[in-house]
C-alpha cells in the first residue's frame, strides 16, 4: 500500500506540474506590421532629379484629417490608400499651388492570422492629376504591400 | 490462450467505444480486473504455457486504455478560448517493452482574440504509433515511455467577424464568413511516465513534441487550431495527463 501511496502522491504532483505548465501558452498577438502605405518620391520636372518640396500640405479629399501639414523640405511622403474603395484622391497644396492626385487601384484581402485579421494590399492601375502643380507621375512599383513600404511606388514630377 | 486473447480484444474494443461516447472527466468502469497471469491459470490449464511462463515472458502482456484529463481539463477551463477536448488511447503491451498505441479523440474550440474575430473549429483526430518502455525493472508495473506517433486530423472550421479597419478614411467593413474543411497530419515524439496506483489502475503524464507536415494554404483563411495538435504552428509542445487501466 505504501508503494501505491507514494506513486499516487508522485502523480498528483505531476498533475499540478502539468497544469501549471499548460498555462504557458504561446502569446498570441498580432506581431505583423499592419500599416500599408503608398510611397511617393518627388522629382524636379526640368532636371528629372530627386527634389524636395519647400512646403507641402496633403490631405485626403473629403477627409478632415491632414496627413502632412505645411511640412518643410519634403522629399518623400507615405500615403494610405482606401481599403474599401477602388479610387483614392488627395489634395496637394503649398498655398500658391494646389493639385488633386487621383489613384485608381484594386484591393486584395490577405488573411494573415486570426489575431491580425486581413491586411489589405493594393495594386495601382492608374494615376493622374489636374496638372496644376504636378506635371507628371510615374508608377515605379504598382504593388503596395506591407513588406516593401520602404520602396518607391510613385514618382511625382513637380513644376 | 487464443480464446483469452479474443475475449480481451473484444472487451477492450467495447470499453474503447464506451470511452468514446462519454464526456470529459468520466472514468471507465473497470472490469473485474485481476492480473492476466491469474486469469490464465483459472481457465483450461495449458501446462506447456505455464511452464513457459516461468522461464520466458509471453509476448502478449495485456491491453491498456487511458483517458486524457490534463489536456481536456485545460481546454475546458482555459480563459483565452473555450472548447472541449476528449482524448483516449489504447495500447497492446508486448513483452512489457513494446506498446503499439492507437489514440483517438474529438476536439472543439472557439477562439476570440482581441480584435473580436472568431475562429470556431471542431474535428476528430487520431494518432497511431508505438511506445517503448525504457524502465529496467520490469517486475513493477511502472513504465517510462518514449515513443513516436503519426497523427491525422479532420476538422470543419469557420472564421467570422473579420473586420477591415481603415483608420484614416474612417471606414469599417466586415468580411463575409469563411467556412472550410481541413485535413492535417503531423509527427510526434512522446515521452512519459505511467505508474500504477491501485490494482491495474494507473496514472501518468506525457510530453509531446509535434511537427506539422501539412503546410498552411496561403490562399485561404487557414485554421488557427488543429484538433489533436494544438495551435497551428510548425512545431508544438503539449502535455497530457492520463488515468488508465490495464487489463
Amino acid at each position: 500500500m505504501n508503494r501505491y501511496l507514494s506513486n499516487s502522491i508522485l502523480c498528483i504532483c505531476a498533475l499540478c506540474f502539468v497544469l501549471w505548465l499548460q498555462a504557458c501558452t504561446p502569446d498570441e498577438q498580432c506581431r505583423k506590421e499592419s500599416i500599408v502605405n503608398m510611397e511617393i518620391t518627388f522629382y524636379n520636372d526640368s532636371t528629372l532629379q530627386k527634389a524636395s518640396v519647400d512646403s507641402i500640405t496633403i490631405y485626403g479629399v473629403g477627409n478632415d484629417s491632414i496627413l502632412y501639414n505645411n511640412q518643410k523640405s519634403v522629399s518623400s511622403v507615405a500615403l494610405p490608400l482606401q481599403k474599401t474603395k477602388n479610387e483614392t484622391q488627395y489634395v496637394f497644396t503649398n498655398g500658391t499651388y494646389t493639385d488633386t492626385l487621383t489613384i485608381e487601384h484594386t484591393n486584395t484581402d490577405n488573411f494573415i492570422s486570426i489575431e491580425c485579421g486581413c491586411f489589405v494590399y493594393h495594386n495601382i492601375t492608374n494615376v493622374y492629376s489636374q496638372k496644376t502643380w504636378i506635371d507628371s507621375i510615374a508608377i515605379i512599383n504598382p504593388d503596395v504591400t506591407t513588406t516593401n513600404y520602404e520602396d518607391e511606388h510613385l514618382q511625382i514630377f513637380m513644376r | 490462450m487464443k480464446t483469452n486473447i479474443y475475449k480481451y480484444l473484444c472487451v477492450s474494443i467495447v470499453m474503447y467505444i464506451v470511452c468514446s461516447l462519454q464526456t470529459v472527466g468520466a472514468q471507465t468502469s473497470p472490469q473485474n480486473g485481476t492480473k492476466q497471469q491469474t486469469q490464465v491459470a483459472d481457465t483450461i490449464p495449458q501446462t506447456g504455457d505455464e511452464q513457459e511462463k516461468k522461464t520466458k515472458m509471453p509476448i502478449y502482456q495485456g491491453i491498456g486504455i487511458k483517458l486524457d484529463l490534463g489536456n481536456s481539463l485545460y481546454e475546458l477551463f482555459s480563459s483565452q478560448q473555450q472548447g472541449m477536448s476528449f482524448e483516449a488511447l489504447a495500447y497492446v503491451n508486448l513483452l512489457k517493452r513494446y506498446l503499439p498505441t492507437l489514440e483517438a479523440g474529438y476536439a472543439q474550440r472557439t477562439y476570440i482574440p482581441a480584435n473580436e474575430a472568431k475562429f470556431s473549429g471542431k474535428g476528430a483526430f487520431t494518432r497511431i504509433g508505438c511506445d517503448f518502455n525504457i524502465m529496467k525493472n520490469k517486475e513493477m508495473n511502472n513504465m517510462f515511455l518514449v515513443g513516436v506517433r503519426f497523427g491525422m486530423a479532420v476538422q470543419n472550421y469557420d472564421i467570422s467577424n473579420l473586420q477591415i479597419n481603415d483608420s484614416y478614411w474612417n471606414v469599417t467593413q466586415t468580411l463575409p464568413e469563411y467556412a472550410a474543411t481541413r485535413f492535417d497530419c503531423w509527427g510526434e515524439v512522446v515521452a512519459g511516465v505511467e505508474v500504477e496506483i491501485y490494482k491495474g489502475f494507473n496514472m501518468g503524464w506525457a510530453v509531446r513534441i509535434k511537427k506539422l507536415f501539412t503546410l498552411p494554404d496561403e490562399t485561404t483563411y487557414h485554421a488557427t487550431y488543429i484538433p489533436g495538435y494544438g495551435y497551428n504552428d510548425a512545431t508544438m509542445f503539449t502535455f497530457n495527463y492520463y488515468i488508465g487501466y490495464n487489463f
